[in-house]
């Protein structure tokens, strides 16, 4: 009676020639994609748009200010972050705190909820003049998801922002 | 035009000691309305009221008040802005009830000011995390104790004596 032969296809498999580095390799990347994957930690960062003469302070109050206006930039959706700022004018290395802040809360903003913008921040200055300032702000912000992420940011070096309108 | 009107459009150009001029402002002028509102949500406990270009939303439930608000003409109220717990006593609510009616009013028109010459910005609610009637206010939230001292040390803004003399 016919019998099939067994095929020994373990030994086959076994003895399959995959170079062992190609198979660490393919190891390695697999953990690196995998962990790629899941580092989905939520970011924020503060930043500080260009301070600069204010003319809305002007045609509202009449009055000459600088203002530093901030946003906070997060990898999430935010409810709102909460701020506290300084600023100081810098003349011959003396420091003058002209503004410290009460720690404010600001909604983010209804067109992109990643950012909040904090748009309330302004200082008098000498219509004319030029002075250096420095500022720091630091706070936290409240993302949907119910984290709260520290975020801070400063102007170390004096920088120096003539008390003036744009010309157009 | 009287000076308090002027400062009704002024909204977010105010700085803060501006604000908390309007504050007390508020409660020295405002006084017996404030009272009057006061046992009014106690009782009701649900009252609509305007201020600026906004409308504020109380609401008295457990023990706890709260408010929302939104700008006149919108649809929906925004969330739940700031609450206070009350007292059992009726009259400690109601001296309360001053300084959340006053702290409200300031919050709204810092966010809906009253369009003055040229349509305002939009722009989301900015509000300060301590409240006026919070001793932290004054110590920008190093505790009760540092911010009563500072109370006492604080001097207010010359807007307040223009305000009370107009």
């Amino acid at each position: 009676m016919f019998q099939p032969k067994p095929i020994n296809l373990i030994p086959k498999l076994v003895q399959a020639k995959v170079p062992v580095w190609l198979v660490a390799a393919i190891v390695a990347v697999d953990i690196v994609v995998v962990q790629v994957g899941q580092s989905h930690e939520p970011n924020c960062e503060l930043t500080y748009q260009s301070p600069h003469y204010s003319t809305s302070v002007q045609e509202s109050l009449r009055q000459d200010a600088i203002k530093f206006n901030l946003t906070s930039n997060c990898t999430e959706n935010q409810t709102h972050t909460e701020l506290k700022i300084t600023i100081s004018s810098v003349d011959e290395g003396l420091e003058k705190v002209l503004l410290k802040s009460n720690l404010v809360q600001q909604d983010a903003s209804k067109k992109d909820r990643t950012k909040a913008h904090f748009l309330e921040f302004w200082v008098l200055c000498k219509r004319g003049g030029t002075e250096k300032y420095l500022s720091n702000a630091h706070g936290s912000v409240l993302l949907q998801s119910g984290k709260r992420i520290s975020v801070s940011n400063s102007i170390d070096k004096p920088l120096a922002i003539l008390c003036e309108p744009k010309a157009k | 035009m009287s000076l308090f009107e002027d400062y009704l459009s002024l909204g977010f150009w105010m700085n803060d000691k501006q604000r908390l001029a309007i504050y007390k402002y508020l409660l020295k002028t405002k006084g017996s309305i404030y009272k009057t509102q006061a046992r009014k949500l106690i009782k009701e406990k649900f009252m609509l009221d305007c201020f600026a270009n906004g409308e504020i939303a109380y609401s008295y439930n457990c023990g706890v008040v709260s408010f929302k608000a939104r700008k006149i003409g919108e649809k929906e109220f925004d969330e739940e802005r700031r609450s206070m717990k009350l007292s059992k006593v009726e009259k400690v609510s109601i001296k309360r009830l001053v300084k959340f009616f006053a702290q409200a009013e300031v919050d709204v028109l810092r966010n809906y000011p009253i369009p003055k010459n040229k349509d305002l910005e939009e722009r989301s609610y900015a509000m300060n995390v301590y409240p006026y009637y919070d001793l932290n206010y004054y110590s920008n939230g190093e505790g009760k104790a540092k911010g009563l001292l500072m109370k006492f040390q604080y001097k207010d803004d010359e807007l307040l004596d223009k305000l009370l003399a107009s």
